[in-house]
C-alpha cells in the first residue's frame, strides 16, 4: 500500500501541480526576501535608533523589533497571497473545463472541500517553514520566548486558514475567478484598511475624547497580529479581563473560517441552486452555540480580573503580558555578570528640550 | 444481472422557462453502441449530464443494472466513466500523473492502478507519451486521454459526449475505431454526436432528440417505419431523354422534386410501397425504356433531416 493512497487525491494533485514551474519557487522567494528585508531593515533602525540614544544596543530589544516585523510582514504577505492559492480553486475548474469531470468521480464535497484546502495549506506552510531560519537569526538576539513566538504564529496560521477559506467560499460560490478575487480581496479590504478607518473616523464622531471600544478591533487581522506582539497593549486594545484584542479575533477568524467552509461544502458540489437545508442549520447552530460558548466564557473568565484594564486599580493578572512590556534592560550587562544576576541599570539623563 | 445497463425514465429538466428535456425515457442493452442525435440545443449534453450525476433532475429516475441511482454518487459514479463535450486537462500534470489522479479518486490501490494507467495508455495508443506533459498532447491525443480517464475506473457504462467533435479526419476514424475495440471489451456505449455518419457506421442503436423531446429511437431499421411522412428518394435511369421523363414525373402524384444527376434521376416520392409500385407500372405503359428504378437506401443524416427541423431552444 501506497503512503499517499490514504492522502486526499486533490491535495496530492494540488501538491504536484503547484510545485512545477517557477511561479511557486517565486512566490516563495519573494515571501521570504520580503520578510527578511523587512526584518534586516527593522533591524538597522532599532540599531541605530539606541546608537543615536547613546545607550548601548539592547540585544532583547532588536530580537523583540526584528520578530515582530518579521511576523506582521508574514500577516501582511500571508493576506495577500493565501487567497491567490484557493480563489480560482474551483472557479478554475469551471473555466479550465475540468470540473464537470471532477463531479463525476465519488468525491464527497467535503473531500473536495479538504483536498483544495489542504493543497492551500501545504503552500502555507511551506512559506511559514521558511520563516523558520529567520526567526533563528531573531532568537540570536533574544528578548521573546517561544511562547511569544507561538502566539504570533497562531495568529498568523488562523489568518491562512481564513483567507483561503474564503477565497475558496468565493470560488465555489461565485464559479468565476474574476468575481472571487474581487470578493475575496474586498473583504480582506474591508477587515483591514477600511475597518481602520471606520473606526477612527466612526470613533472621533461618536465621541472624540474617548478611544473606540477594544472589541472594535477584533475583526483586523494586522491589528491582532500587533497585539499579539504586544506592540499595541494600552487599554484602548484590552478586552474584558485585560485580555489583548488578538484572543477576540481568534474567535472572530475560527467563527468566519467556520462559515466560509460551511458555504465552500454546499455549494462546491452546487448541481441546483442552493437551498438552506436541515443539516445547514444544524451546522450553523451548532458553531453559534460553540461562539455563545467561548465567548459567555471569555467573559465570565476575565470578569474577576476587568479591573485589570482600569490603570488605577491595576492588579497582577494571570494574562500573559506582552513581551514589549516586559522590562528589557537598556543597557547590555556588565562583563563579567553572571546569568540571572540583577543588574543594576541607570538610565542615562535624557536631555532636556526647552521650548 | 439486468440485460438493461440503462435505463432512464420520463427524464425532464428545466432551465428557468426553457425546456431543456422532456420526459425522456431510454433503454440501453448490455454491449450496445447507442446513439444520440439532436441538432445543437436539442437536450443530448444535458441528458448526459445528468446521466453521470454532474447534474440534478428535474423529475425522473435512472436505473443501472436495474438498481435506481439518484441519490447514490458512489454506486453511479462507480458504474459509469463519463467524457464532456467540452474538456479541459490540468496542465502541471504529466499523463500518468493526469490518470493516476482519477485513479485515486475511485480508490484504487497504487499497484493496481500503476499496472491499469499502463494498459491504457496502451489501448489508446499513447504509453510512449506516460511522462509527457499533458498540455504539450494534441487535441487528438488528449481525446483519447480523456477516454482512458473515463476507462480508468472500469466501468460498465461509457458516455461520450461529442467525442468527434474538433478531430481531423484521420483522428476521427482512430477514434471510431477505438469505440468498436471498447465494444467488443464488453462496454456499454453511449454516445452523442451531430456528425450523423459517424454515428451510423458505429451505433446499434439510435435515438433522436429534438427540442428536448424524444422523436424517435431504435435500431435503424426500427425507425424506418415510425417516419411520419413516408418520403423517399428514386433512382430512375433511361435510355429516353431525360427531359421527356422528368416531364412525365412532374405530373405524377406524389413526386415532390425531381434533380438530374450524372446518368440518371432522383426523385423525391411521398407514398409507400404500393404508390412506388403504380408509379412503375405508368412508367412503363407511357412507353419509357427503363434501365434502373430503385429506392436509394435511407441513411442516419436522411431520418434525422427528416424527423427534425434543427430547431432549437
Amino acid at each position: 500500500m501506497n503512503v499517499t493512497d490514504n492522502l486526499n487525491p486533490l491535495l496530492v494533485k494540488d501538491v504536484r501541480s503547484r510545485m512545477r514551474g517557477v511561479r511557486s519557487f517565486l512566490m516563495l522567494s519573494l515571501f521570504l526576501l520580503l520578510a527578511g528585508g523587512i526584518s534586516y531593515l527593522t533591524y538597522l533602525s532599532t540599531a541605530s535608533v539606541s546608537a543615536y540614544d547613546f545607550a548601548l544596543v539592547s540585544s532583547g530589544r532588536i530580537g523583540q523589533a526584528v520578530l515582530a516585523a518579521l511576523l506582521v510582514t508574514s500577516q501582511i504577505l500571508v493576506l495577500l497571497i493565501v487567497p491567490m492559492l484557493t480563489v480560482s480553486a474551483v472557479s478554475g475548474e469551471v473555466e479550465r473545463k475540468t470540473y464537470d469531470m471532477l463531479l463525476a468521480t465519488p468525491l464527497a464535497p467535503r473531500q473536495i472541500v479538504n483536498g483544495k484546502i489542504g493543497g492551500a495549506l501545504a503552500f502555507v506552510a511551506l512559506l511559514l517553514f521558511g520563516l523558520l531560519p529567520l526567526v533563528s537569526i531573531a532568537s540570536f538576539f533574544g528578548g521573546f520566548t517561544l511562547a511569544d513566538f507561538g502566539n504570533g504564529l497562531l495568529v498568523l496560521l488562523l489568518t491562512a486558514v481564513c483567507v483561503a477559506l474564503l477565497g475558496l467560499a468565493a470560488s465555489a460560490l461565485l464559479r468565476r475567478t474574476a468575481l472571487a478575487v474581487l470578493a475575496t480581496y474586498g473583504t480582506i479590504l474591508l477587515l483591514t484598511l477600511v475597518h481602520m478607518f471606520v473606526v477612527v473616523t466612526g470613533a472621533s464622531l461618536v465621541n472624540p475624547n474617548h478611544a473606540p471600544p477594544a472589541w472594535w478591533f477584533i475583526f483586523n487581522p494586522v491589528v491582532a497580529q500587533l497585539s499579539s506582539m504586544g506592540l499595541i497593549h494600552d487599554n484602548t486594545f484590552l478586552l474584558a479581563g485585560g485580555r489583548p484584542v488578538w484572543y477576540g479575533y481568534l474567535l472572530f477568524a475560527l467563527a468566519l473560517s467556520l462559515f466560509a467552509y460551511i458555504v465552500a461544502w454546499r455549494t462546491v458540489r452546487q448541481r441546483q441552486r442552493w437551498r438552506f437545508a436541515r443539516r445547514d442549520w444544524l451546522v450553523v447552530g451548532i458553531a453559534l452555540l460553540i461562539l455563545v460558548i467561548a465567548s459567555a466564557w471569555f467573559v465570565v473568565s476575565g470578569s474577576g480580573q476587568a479591573q485589570v484594564a482600569s490603570p488605577a486599580t491595576a492588579k497582577p493578572t494571570a494574562v500573559p503580558a506582552p513581551m514589549y512590556a516586559k522590562p528589557m534592560p537598556t543597557r547590555l550587562p556588565a562583563y563579567g555578570a553572571t546569568a540571572g544576576t540583577p543588574v543594576a541599570v541607570t538610565p542615562l539623563p535624557l536631555p532636556t528640550l526647552k521650548p | 444481472m439486468s440485460d438493461m445497463v440503462l435505463q432512464v425514465h420520463h427524464l425532464s429538466k428545466h432551465y428557468g422557462k426553457i425546456k431543456a428535456l422532456d420526459r425522456l425515457s431510454l433503454d440501453l442493452p448490455r454491449g450496445s453502441v447507442f446513439g444520440l442525435i439532436g441538432p445543437n440545443g436539442a437536450g443530448k449534453t444535458t441528458a448526459l449530464r445528468i446521466i453521470a450525476g454532474v447534474l440534478e433532475a428535474d423529475g425522473g429516475e435512472i436505473v443501472l443494472d436495474g438498481r435506481p441511482v439518484n441519490g447514490d454518487r458512489a454506486y453511479r459514479a462507480g458504474k459509469i466513466g463519463y467524457m464532456p463535450d467540452f474538456f479541459g486537462v490540468y496542465p502541471d500534470l504529466m499523463t500518468w500523473e493526469y490518470l493516476d489522479f482519477f485513479g485515486r479518486t475511485y480508490g484504487i490501490p497504487a499497484k493496481q492502478r500503476s499496472r491499469r494507467i499502463d494498459d491504457l495508455l496502451e489501448l489508446v495508443d499513447l504509453a510512449g507519451k506516460k511522462f509527457a506533459f499533458v498540455q504539450s498532447l494534441s487535441r487528438g491525443m488528449q481525446q483519447r486521454l480523456c477516454l482512458a480517464r473515463a476507462l480508468v475506473h472500469d466501468p460498465e457504462l461509457l458516455l461520450l459526449d461529442e467525442p468527434a467533435s474538433g478531430l481531423d479526419p484521420r483522428a476521427r476514424v482512430a477514434f471510431r475505431q477505438l469505440v468498436k475495440k471498447l465494444q467488443t471489451l464488453g462496454k456499454t456505449i453511449l454516445v452523442s454526436s451531430h456528425i450523423l455518419l459517424e454515428l451510423a457506421e458505429i451505433c446499434d442503436q439510435v435515438a433522436i432528440l429534438e427540442k428536448g423531446e424524444l422523436r424517435a429511437a431504435g435500431t435503424m431499421e426500427a425507425i424506418k417505419p415510425q417516419l411520419h411522412a413516408q418520403r423517399r428518394t428514386l433512382r430512375v435511369r433511361s435510355l429516353d431523354d431525360s427531359t421527356t421523363l422528368s416531364t412525365f414525373l412532374e405530373r405524377q402524384d406524389g413526386v415532390s422534386n425531381i434533380r438530374q444527376a450524372d446518368d440518371h434521376l432522383e426523385v423525391d416520392f411521398d407514398g409507400g410501397e404500393e404508390a412506388v409500385a403504380a408509379l412503375l407500372r405508368r412508367m412503363i405503359e407511357a412507353g419509357f425504356r427503363l434501365l434502373a428504378f430503385e429506392e436509394i437506401s435511407s441513411n442516419l443524416e436522411d431520418l434525422y433531416l427528416q424527423l427534425t427541423k434543427g430547431e432549437t431552444q
